[in-house]
């Protein structure tokens, strides 16, 4: 047995969320940090696209039969999404504990939650440490879209573009919205349909994207109600967004994990 | 009453789903000992194991952990608990030196010399994959991270389960030697009654969510006997003071209290061992009357 070459310590300072966040690297490995990065860069370097061509060629920008606002907004999601899975300590991908390794990166999680289960670790730890690979998700997903609101209404000439944001703007707040409910046990507990919900909303989600790019929704996108949407209703409705997941959590489900049992299903096998 | 003596104290514990329940479930282990928590496959010793790490919400009950409430003390029970399972919790592409890295950045008691000596002692490899291990190493993995945080109590979920013969006398011969320490008490759930002979000094037999018998090892012996001969000696009087029968063409062989045996003639009578108790007790939960050698009957 090589011995360890730098003695690890317990440091008693540390918070749970901080103890889970550092145990779970150790477990899975530093290659969880270096995908993070990687998709971290990824995920931040949409957005930073996006706003710089609005301030630099707006009107090019949207005039490009609305691929590329809607690569980059989607694109820019997904990676997000990856992110937040990656690092997530919550048991909501069921994965094998055999499939090969960059899923069981993926599926780490759900190893993880149960080594947690029976060590001095509190559940709503896991809760936190997750919320906050959760919120950069939301980041990602909501900011670049109020931008495109506010861009919609700061430049008249943008108006033919206002149904793309507004789908946009919808897709990323209700795609954030679900996953949080399906994460966070909002919409029950059970695995089985838990993952209904990830397969309805990644399939949707999927679907808006691609139709988007590839300009099966022009005419959808440019009919006049949901232009309507584009602008203030689409930034409320963002902010609405942002508060509703934030309340939830601080006021519903950080007080429902606290001294709950561990358990996320219950499954009878003695 | 709890007692901080006791290293645990399950009390009244009930678990109810669906299709079962745990029912009022009560036992006690005292500091230093090992107990057998025998059932067979179903019986809900897992669940009584997940009861007590927290790991699912119970109906009812109390459970106290070397004194501390096993909810509101979580942490710090569980900073005094060792955890060793048959469903390993080991992620299969990680290894055993990145296990515990992370064990030494949660528990407060963690000893590298120490689980550094146990992965020489049971030559497991720092580097090498868990999915690369066999099953019987990383039993031994789980208890050398189990033991290297110096627990007080350890929780192990039939840890000899699915091991192959060599493997499992190895693990048994170690918990052998952990327990010849005489620290720390032990939990030991199995449906495999011949690994508790040697190191168990009580059983608690778990049928159908019920707790039928909590006793020393030697009060088995004191309070019950097997019973065998001819089917002659058992009548409608003496065969309901049986635990459990198993009875052939011509013979039978039963559990009974010692107190009975003057109601059966012409018996011979044997010291049960802990597989006696489970086995007739399960048979008589049933109802059964067990051909010997045979198929069962329904009584």
């Amino acid at each position: 047995m090589a011995k360890v070459k730098e003695q690890v310590k317990y440091n008693p300072k540390w918070s749970g969320i901080k103890r889970v966040d550092v145990s779970r690297i150790d477990i899975v490995g530093r290659s969880s940090i270096a995908l993070t990065i990687i998709f971290g860069i990824f995920s931040l370097f949409m957005p930073f696209i996006m706003i710089f061509s609005i301030f630099t060629d707006a009107k090019e920008f949207f005039e490009d039969g609305f691929q590329s606002v809607a690569s980059i907004a989607f694109g820019g999601i997904i990676v997000a999404f990856f992110v937040f899975t990656l690092n997530s300590t919550l048991p909501f991908l069921r994965m094998s504990k055999t499939v090969d390794k960059q899923k069981a990166i993926l599926g780490g999680c759900v190893n993880i939650y149960e080594t947690f289960a029976h060590m001095p670790i509190r559940k709503v730890s896991l809760f936190k440490q997750s919320f906050i690979y959760y919120c950069f998700m939301l980041f990602i997903e909501i900011v670049p879209s109020i931008i495109l609101n506010i861009a919609i209404l700061m430049n008249p000439e943008l108006r033919f573009a206002c149904g793309m944001v507004a789908v946009i703007t919808i897709a990323a707040v209700v795609f954030a919205f679900i996953m949080y409910g399906a994460v966070f046990g909002i919409f029950g507990k059970s695995r089985a349909s838990i993952g209904k919900f990830y397969t309805v909303a990644l399939a949707v989600f999927y679907i808006l994207w691609m139709g988007c790019i590839f300009g099966f929704f022009d005419e959808f996108v440019m009919a006049e109600p949901l232009c309507a949407l584009a602008g203030v209703p689409c930034i409320c409705f963002a902010v609405f967004g942002i508060i509703a997941v934030i309340a939830i959590e601080k006021l519903y489900v950080e007080k429902r994990e606290t001294n709950a049992a561990w358990s996320f299903k219950e499954e009878r096998n003695d | 009453m709890m007692n901080t003596n006791y290293a645990l104290e399950v009390e009244n514990v009930c678990k109810n789903y669906a299709d079962f329940s745990l029912d009022n479930v009560s036992f006690r282990i005292e500091k230093g000992m090992v107990m057998g928590l025998v059932g067979e496959n179903g019986a809900g010793k897992t669940t009584i194991i997940k009861l007590i790490l927290n790991a699912m919400e119970r109906t009812s009950g109390d459970i106290r952990i070397l004194g501390m409430d096993n909810i509101k003390e979580e942490i710090e029970a569980k900073e005094r608990i060792g955890y060793v399972s048959d469903d390993d919790f080991l992620l299969v592409n990680s290894n055993i030196k990145k296990y515990a890295r992370a064990f030494a950045h949660v528990y407060k008691n963690w000893d590298q010399e120490l689980f550094e000596k146990y992965a020489r002692m049971w030559k497991l490899p720092a580097k090498k994959k868990f999915s690369e291990y066999s099953k019987g190493m990383k039993t031994k993995a789980m208890l050398a991270l189990a033991l290297a945080h110096h627990p007080d109590m350890l929780i192990l979920d039939e840890p000899t389960a699915g091991l192959d013969p060599v493997a499992r006398i190895e693990v048994l011969d170690i918990l052998r030697d952990i327990v010849a320490e005489g620290e720390r008490a032990v939990l030991f759930s199995t449906h495999i009654t011949g690994d508790l002979d040697k190191i168990a000094d009580s059983v608690t037999v778990l049928i159908d969510g019920k707790v039928t018998e909590s006793m020393a090892i030697d009060q088995i012996e004191d309070k019950y006997a097997v019973i065998s001969g001819s089917l002659n000696a058992l009548d409608s009087s003496n065969t309901d003071l049986c635990i459990g029968v198993r009875r052939g063409t011509q013979n039978f062989e039963a559990l009974t209290e010692r107190k009975n045996l003057d109601r059966f003639k012409g018996v011979n009578v044997h010291t049960p061992n802990i597989e006696n108790l489970l086995t007739f007790s399960i048979w008589g939960h049933r109802d059964e009357i067990v051909e010997l050698g045979g198929e069962n009957n329904n009584g």
